[in-house]
C-alpha cells in the first residue's frame, strides 16, 4: 500500500510548519491517477493542493478536514495498480 | 474573518525541483526559499533555480514578518564561497541571487564573507551575473564598501515597510534611514551598479506612506523595485491587515514607473530574487546598456 502524505520534499530542511486539512477530494474505493489533486491544508501562508504521485484505488482516508498535519503527515492510503 | 483567499499552491514536485534539493542537501548551502517558508519554491527549484543564504540559516535578528530561524549563528564556514561556486556552476546559472542572514554577532557583519563569496561566484563561473540581498551592517559603510568593491552586478537591500511601521515590523536594529543610507552609499560607492529594494504590502500602511517610501527609495537612487505581499508565515507573526489585489498593484506600478525606477516588479507572490534577472536587465536598458550575447 503506497501512502499519500504532505510531501517532505516541500521546503525540506525547514521544518516545523504545519497545516490544516480543509479538503480531501477522495473516500474508500475512489480511483486515484499520478498528479490529480487529493486533498488541500492550508496553511497560514498558502492553501497547498496536494497530488497523488500514484495510481490505483484509495483503500483508506487517514485525514479528515479540520485534522493538524505536518510534513510526511499521511492523508490517504493506496492500493496502486498492480499491487496485491 | 478571512481576508480574502489565501494563494493555492500546486504541490508539484518534479525531477528537477528534486536535483536543486540534493544539491543544497548535498553542499550544505541554505537556501532563503527554504528558510523563509517561500511561496515560489515549487517554481523556481522546479524551473532549476534557487536563491542561496549564505552565513548560515539562523539569524541574528527578530524582524517580526520573517520565518527565518533567529537565535545564536554558529561560525563562518571559509568553505562556503566555493560551495556556492559550484552550486552555481552545477547548476548552470548565468544569473544567481545570493542573500544571507543578518550576523550582528561579527565585527562586520558578514560584509568580508560576502565578497569572498561574490569572488568565488564569478570566479568559478566567468560571465555569471551576481544580484546580492544584503543586511545594513548596521550602517557600517566600511562593511558596505566591502561588498561593493567585491563587483556584484546588482546590490539590493530591502526597506520591507513605510517608516511609520518599520520599528513594529522589522528588528530594533533595523532602521528606515538606515536602510536608506545603505542603498544610497551604495550607489555613491559605485554609480554604475544597479540597485533595488522591496516593500512589503499588508502590514496596515496606507497608499501615501507606500508612495512615500517609494520617493525615499528613488531618492537615494534606487533602480528597481519589488512590490509584494505580506504573507504572515505563522500566527506568531506580525498580524496580516490587508491583501491587495491585482488592479491595486497595477496602480502602484504605474505610480513607481511616474517616480523614475528603472524596472518595476509588482505582484503578490513577487520576492526580491523573483524575475531577478529579467528585472536586471531590463534596469539594463532603461539607462542605456545592451545585454550582453548569450543572455537572451
Amino acid at each position: 500500500m503506497a501512502v499519500i502524505r504532505v510531501p517532505e520534499e516541500l521546503w525540506p530542511r525547514r521544518g516545523g510548519w504545519v497545516g490544516r486539512v480543509v479538503n480531501v477530494f477522495k473516500v474508500p474505493g475512489d480511483r486515484v491517477s499520478v498528479g490529480e489533486p487529493v486533498a488541500e491544508v492550508e496553511i497560514e501562508k498558502a492553501v497547498l493542493v496536494i497530488e497523488s504521485h500514484v495510481e490505483g484505488v484509495v483503500r483508506e482516508v487517514l485525514a479528515r478536514p479540520g485534522d493538524v498535519v505536518g510534513p510526511g503527515g499521511g492523508l490517504l492510503r493506496v492500493e496502486a495498480y498492480g499491487e496485491g | 474573518m478571512k481576508l480574502m483567499e489565501k494563494v493555492r499552491l500546486r504541490v508539484s514536485i518534479n525531477e528537477r525541483y528534486l536535483s536543486v534539493s540534493r544539491l543544497v542537501s548535498g553542499l550544505n548551502i541554505a537556501t532563503v526559499c527554504e528558510g523563509a517558508l517561500c511561496p515560489n519554491i515549487l517554481e523556481c527549484w522546479g524551473g532549476g533555480i534557487a536563491t542561496f543564504m549564505i552565513m548560515g540559516d539562523v539569524c541574528t535578528r527578530g524582524c517580526r514578518f520573517c520565518y527565518v530561524r533567529k537565535g545564536k549563528p554558529k561560525p563562518l564556514d571559509p568553505l562556503e564561497p566555493l560551495r556556492v561556486a559550484e552550486a552555481v556552476r552545477v547548476l548552470g546559472l548565468d544569473y544567481v541571487t545570493i542573500t544571507s542572514v543578518d550576523r550582528d554577532d561579527l565585527p562586520d557583519g558578514g560584509a568580508g564573507h560576502f565578497a569572498e563569496t561574490i569572488r568565488a561566484v564569478k570566479t568559478v563561473n566567468p560571465g555569471v551575473k551576481v544580484e546580492v540581498l544584503i543586511p545594513d551592517f548596521q550602517g557600517d559603510l566600511e562593511a558596505l564598501k566591502t561588498v561593493v568593491e567585491a563587483g556584484p552586478d546588482v546590490l539590493a537591500h530591502n526597506i520591507e515597510t513605510v517608516r511609520r511601521l518599520t520599528p513594529k515590523v522589522r528588528d530594533w536594529r533595523a532602521g528606515y534611514d538606515q536602510s536608506l543610507k545603505v542603498l544610497s552609499y551604495a550607489k555613491k560607492f559605485n554609480p554604475k551598479l544597479v540597485t533595488k529594494s522591496s516593500i512589503l504590502l499588508g502590514f496596515g500602511e496606507s497608499l501615501e506612506e507606500v508612495v512615500e517610501a517609494m520617493r525615499d527609495l528613488r531618492g537615494a537612487g534606487v533602480d528597481i523595485l519589488v512590490l509584494s505581499q505580506y504573507l504572515r508565515p505563522s500566527p506568531r507573526h506580525y498580524p496580516l491587515v490587508k491583501m491587495y489585489t491585482l488592479a491595486e498593484y497595477s496602480e502602484l506600478e504605474k505610480t513607481a514607473y511616474s517616480l523614475g525606477f528603472s524596472y518595476v516588479v509588482a505582484h503578490p507572490l513577487a520576492r526580491t530574487s523573483y524575475k531577478a534577472r529579467e528585472a536586471y536587465y531590463s534596469a539594463l536598458k532603461a539607462v542605456g546598456y545592451e545585454p550582453p550575447q548569450g543572455n537572451s
